[in-house]
């Protein structure tokens, strides 16, 4: 249901959403080639979970996946017995009020970066972390760091900056909560395990390994610019509206339905309103932390707010900073909603229902 | 004046005309009631000359000439209003206490109202207003208890009427009617029923109704020489969708070698607009003399395996899409020959409605949209809640299953059988609070719900 909820954005446009190299995807993942701009896994991706079909399915895969490692993070952390609630309600909430759900509707590897820094993040401090989620989230890692390079660089550089820090500061309040220093040399092996696996496919599919390596072939110089003007209508003289017409051609009448291709789609709202749940999530984090230090919501607030350091600053790096609406800012609000609805406050909240309920009767009231 | 309030009779009223006038709201702000493309126009039009057309019904055309008596088309908007008004206070007359009763009441129009489609469905001059109306009826006539015999026949007869008005409304109602159904004979159901008072006598009312409204419809139909036959242009609709899912491309690529269908010579140029497109096929013959040929296609499609499986697949996906797609607003600036049937028939408002906001392309629905998006989650929500703690009395429950279902049956019906389009769940999806705010009206101590934060915030100072 979550998987569902989250692709909203798509669901409410009546397509999946494309954007102008969701083409490149389409194509190099049944022709196997790798495209010169642009990694190949993600290509693959699509054509496999859409099962040559609909992309109905590749974007539920994408959901089902983001939804999945939300999911496990109440599972391992909310303290409370309603943790199941309390990730429904969450899912809602990122749902309208950031653009994750433009994200996870999309024809685009965007939404895996979130997903590589939230199971890394999940796979640091989750302590009791069973066996089989354990695989999960290690297959989750690799996948998403193989998607694009740079995706592998941030995890990795994060990792090794938290690294650093743990080293030389074993008693740093920020970093209490990591579950062992173990975990932080496995995060990134998966990380570049998974870095690994996309350069041996595409030897396999007989490409070339420089457009896995080299920076500039990558999500990365695309990623300042990802912001609402890129989901324009998609024309008929567009690669995606092609690539869309060979592979998908029965999909292709229920595009020309969609609210994209008239223009009519409105999605710049989530694109408002992520900016005030970020100012929310600075002001609470700076209102409640005495209280937070040393908490696991403070330890992901830091480590997600890391994360956006790192990506911010490969974006100035890349040179374009006035397009700087990124993909990650939405995970800061996760730890600041554990600390709202921690196990204490939702049974203030049961008590506070409790008294204004009025009990059970069985009466009609038509003649009160 | 505090004498006429204090009549109880005269509460109810006033209420209930509150109600009604809170719901013309868009109509009001647009200065003019609201038209849809061209079938605000094709329903008056048919009406007036009295012929049955093929693909819809005739009655929301009588009912717009009988009701607005042929002077202004403001009295078919405030019927509208009322008809929504007296239902919805129905709901909060059998399901809350007397006290709050018109409160909650008037706090639930004015959310539909200026938060969410509510308005502007009862604001447009379509019959998609009585979609929820009969929604509502089958849900008051299950759920109420202890109903009067007044009260009974007064709904029976809104059921009655707003289930002829579109041909949608029948395969809805006797859909979630026969669901109801089957899950009274359900052991561990029908308890539940039982404890909600949903009786198995009330659900054979419903189906009898339904039955009913369907033969008063075929006998309407039959009277203004349209044969004795209530739904219109089924299969021409359902081809129309068959198209947009891309299934008539593929059929026709793969048949036309052996079957000699005369679309067979349009297959690579059918728009996607099948129905209403001027180029489209379906117009050289007209929707009559292509029926049978349509009807045979879909025949053929439905009993093959191979087609079969790919309708049902779009279809699911086309009721998800549906479910999650109900935009408010599809009101564009009037077509030239609608003003001009509007002006034809209603002379003396002409100059009014070519001022209306409609007619002038000044009205948005940005705001509407955004705060219905909202609501409805925050509704979507606060029902997974609920089902998920599973504490709330079975009744209200049982309430907020059936508004679900009936939401998800019309997304179903809309979203297979004629394509997934915002208005078709526009027009119901403003129901999704009602459950809720009954819950609240009924269960929760408002009052002392703010005694309270005063308190606390008193006690903190």
């Amino acid at each position: 249901m979550g998987a569902i909820v989250l692709c909203f954005a798509g669901l409410n446009n009546k397509f999946p959403l494309l954007t102008e190299s969701s083409g490149i995807y389409i194509n190099s993942g049944f022709t196997k080639e790798a495209p010169s701009d642009r990694p190949l896994l993600y290509g693959i991706f699509v054509a496999h979970s859409s099962w040559g079909k609909s992309l109905w399915l590749t974007i539920f895969s994408q959901a089902l996946m983001l939804s999945l490692v939300l999911f496990y993070y109440f599972q391992y952390f909310s303290n409370s017995r309603y943790h199941v609630v309390l990730f429904a309600a969450y899912i809602f909430f990122i749902t309208f009020f950031t653009p994750v759900s433009v994200w996870v509707s999309s024809i685009s590897p965007s939404i895996f970066l979130s997903i590589a820094v939230l199971s890394s993040g999940l796979m640091l401090f989750a302590k009791k972390l069973s066996r089989r989620d354990y695989l999960i989230l290690a297959g989750v890692i690799v996948f998403s760091c193989g998607i694009d390079v740079s995706y592998m660089l941030i995890i990795s550089s994060l990792i090794l900056l938290i690294s650093v820090i743990f080293l030389f500061t074993r008693k740093n309040k920020s970093l209490a909560k990591i579950s062992s220093g173990k975990r932080l040399s496995e995060i990134i092996f998966f990380a570049v395990l998974g870095w690994l696996i996309s350069t041996l496919l595409l030897f396999l599919t007989g490409g070339n390994a420089s457009t896995v390596y080299e920076l500039n072939v990558s999500m990365l110089q695309n990623l300042p610019g990802i912001n609402a003007d890129v989901y324009s209508a998609i024309l008929d003289e567009t690669e995606t509206f092609k690539a869309l017409f060979h592979r998908y051609n029965d999909d292709v009448r229920e595009f020309y339905l969609s609210w994209q291709r008239f223009e009519f789609l409105n999605i710049n709202i989530y694109f408002y309103s992520q900016v005030f749940v970020l100012l929310l999530c600075l002001c609470l984090f700076i209102y409640f932390r005495k209280h937070l230090t040393g908490t696991l919501s403070y330890c992901l607030f830091v480590y997600f707010s890391l994360a956006c350091i790192i990506l911010l600053l490969i974006s100035i790096t890349g040179g374009d900073i006035t397009g700087f609406k990124n993909t990650l800012t939405w995970i800061l609000s996760l730890p600041i909603y554990f600390y709202i609805f921690k196990a204490e406050n939702i049974e203030i909240i049961k008590k506070y229902i409790k008294t204004i309920h009025i009990p059970d009767s069985k009466t009609s009231y038509i003649n009160t | 004046m505090k004498f006429f309030i204090n009549n109880k009779y005269n509460k109810h009223i006033l209420a209930i005309v509150t109600g009604a006038v809170i719901l013309c709201f868009m109509a009001l702000y647009n200065t003019f009631p609201m038209t849809f493309n061209s079938d605000s126009a094709t329903y008056l039009n048919t009406a007036f000359s009295h012929g049955v057309t093929a693909h819809r019904p005739i009655l929301y055309g009588l009912f717009m000439i009988f009701v607005s008596l042929g002077y202004s088309l403001w009295l078919v908007i405030g019927a509208q209003a009322l008809i929504v008004s007296l239902v919805v206070y129905y709901f909060f007359a059998y399901f809350t206490p007397a006290k709050y009763r018109v409160a909650w009441f008037i706090c639930y129009i004015t959310l539909i109202s200026f938060f969410m489609g509510g308005s502007f469905n009862v604001s447009w001059l379509m019959p998609d207003v009585f979609t929820p109306v009969c929604i509502m009826c089958m849900g008051l006539l299950l759920f109420a208890p202890q109903m009067s015999l007044r009260d009974l026949l007064v709904l029976s007869l809104i059921l009655v009427v707003s289930i002829a008005m579109h041909n949608s409304h029948f395969y809805i109602c006797m859909f979630l009617a026969v669901l109801l159904l089957l899950g009274s004979l359900l052991k561990s159901i029908k308890e539940k029923f039982n404890n909600a008072g949903i009786k198995l006598k009330k659900i054979v009312l419903v189906i009898l109704l339904l039955v009913i409204s369907n033969l008063f419809l075929s006998l309407v139909h039959y009277t203004y020489g349209g044969g004795f036959k209530a739904s219109r242009g089924g299969p021409i609709f359902l081809m129309g969708n068959l198209v947009e899912m891309g299934l008539i491309d593929t059929y026709l690529a793969e048949n036309c070698d052996q079957k000699q269908y005369e679309l067979c010579a349009y297959k690579d140029s059918i728009p996607n607009n099948f129905l209403w497109a001027e180029n489209s096929p379906i117009y050289i013959g007209g929707w009559g003399s292509n029926k049978d040929e349509y009807t045979s296609i879909i025949k053929d499609i439905v009993t093959t395996p191979k087609y079969l499986k790919a309708v049902v697949f779009k279809s699911a996906i086309l009721s998800i899409k549906q479910f999650f797609h109900f935009d408010t607003g599809e009101a564009e600036v009037p077509k030239e020959w609608v003003s001009n049937t509007i002006i034809h028939l209603y002379p003396n408002h002409g100059e009014r409605f070519l001022n209306a906001r409609q007619s002038t392309d000044r009205l948005g629905f940005n705001f509407v949209n955004h705060t219905q998006k909202l609501i409805w989650a925050a509704c979507l929500l606060a029902c997974i809640i609920i089902f998920m703690l599973g504490k709330m009395e079975i009744k209200y429950r049982l309430l907020i299953v059936f508004i679900l279902l009936a939401l998800f049956i019309n997304a179903a019906i809309c979203g297979s059988f004629s394509g997934a389009y915002p208005r078709y769940q526009s027009r119901v999806v403003w129901l999704l609070p009602l459950p809720l705010l009954l819950y609240a009206a009924g269960k929760l101590d408002i009052k002392k719900m703010f005694r309270l934060i005063i308190g606390n915030e008193r006690k903190k100072e």
